[in-house]
């Protein structure tokens, strides 16, 4: 009878149009619990900004990042709709590092729950870990352009 | 005329749960409709007596776009913060919201949904959670 660790570690890297992160990476999550946090979830008016920080109550692990954006009032999207950046603070509260040069528009960060952009390595969050999450609409001028945008973060939770 | 050649015998040896090991098994929530811009319905679905459940996908489907909060309540834990959206938590069977590590559900403990419609209508959710019995 094959153990659910075992399971764990049999799942391959790559299932129908999905990326895995590579099975060895995944041992340090076996019997963690799944975690989603939203990062961000707000409404942004055209050519408006935001951001939103998070504080790891326990140790995480980032695996993947997904993101939705509606267009309010039923209004179709435009793409590129938002541009976002990801830092970790220091203690100070102060941006001490990113793994942006520059903010990354949507398409090239996010996936859907159907297709996550999964990390080929997950990636630790100590306890104590602040994030901020700055993000910006990239449409301007109309008035129509006002989306609600909700960035989830997946991973597992000691 | 060659002999009828018995059927193989494709039962499991014993009915032991170890039996649906590869057999994809399916929890459903199905909360009441949600009426417009519903927020906290509450669904709850409580793993089968029988066998623990490794929970490794989740599919939904809607007539709106919702939100959702899920709590372990085996561990009174709560599997995310705030509400998530269900573009970004659920797929479809046909591009299914994988988790990169099965999660185990033991026997008869529960898992409770909380919905929010998103659509400004009425809103019917069947959120499924997708896995295996183990034993």
């Amino acid at each position: 009878m094959p153990s659910p660790w075992t399971t764990a570690n049999l799942k391959p890297d790559y299932l129908p149009g999905v990326r895995l992160p590579v099975r060895s990476a995944l041992v340090p999550l076996i019997g963690k619990m799944p975690f989603w946090v939203d990062l961000f979830n707000e409404q942004l008016a055209a050519m408006d900004s935001d951001e939103n920080r998070f504080t790891m109550t326990e140790d995480y692990w980032w695996a993947g990042t997904l993101a939705s954006i509606v267009g309010v009032g039923g209004v179709a999207v435009v793409h590129p709709a938002f541009a976002f950046q990801l830092f970790q603070l220091d203690n100070g509260g102060d941006e001490a590092s990113t793994s942006q040069q520059k903010p990354v528009n949507q398409e090239n960060y996010f996936g859907t729950a159907q297709k996550p952009f999964y990390l080929s390595k997950p990636v630790l969050f100590p306890a104590g870990t602040q994030l901020l999450c700055r993000v910006q609409n990239l449409q301007s001028g109309s008035a129509a352009n006002l989306f609600n945008i909700q960035i989830v973060m997946m991973g597992y939770m000691a | 005329m060659s002999p009828a050649t018995a059927a193989p015998n494709v039962a499991p040896n014993g009915a032991a749960p170890g039996m649906y090991n590869d057999l994809l098994y399916f929890y459903p929530l199905n909360p009441p409709q949600l009426l417009a811009n519903a927020v906290n319905i509450a669904a709850v679905v409580t793993i089968d007596n029988d066998s623990d459940f490794l929970w490794d996908r989740i599919i939904a489907n809607s007539t709106g776009l919702f939100s959702v909060t899920l709590t372990d309540r085996f561990t009174s834990r709560p599997l995310m913060p705030s509400n998530i959206n269900g573009e970004n938590l659920a797929g479809t069977a046909q591009l299914p919201f994988w988790l990169p590590v099965p999660y185990k559900l033991r026997r008869t403990s529960t898992i409770q949904a909380s919905f929010n419609d998103r659509s400004g209508a009425p809103n019917t959710i069947q959120f499924v959670l997708v896995g295996r019995k183990i034993s």
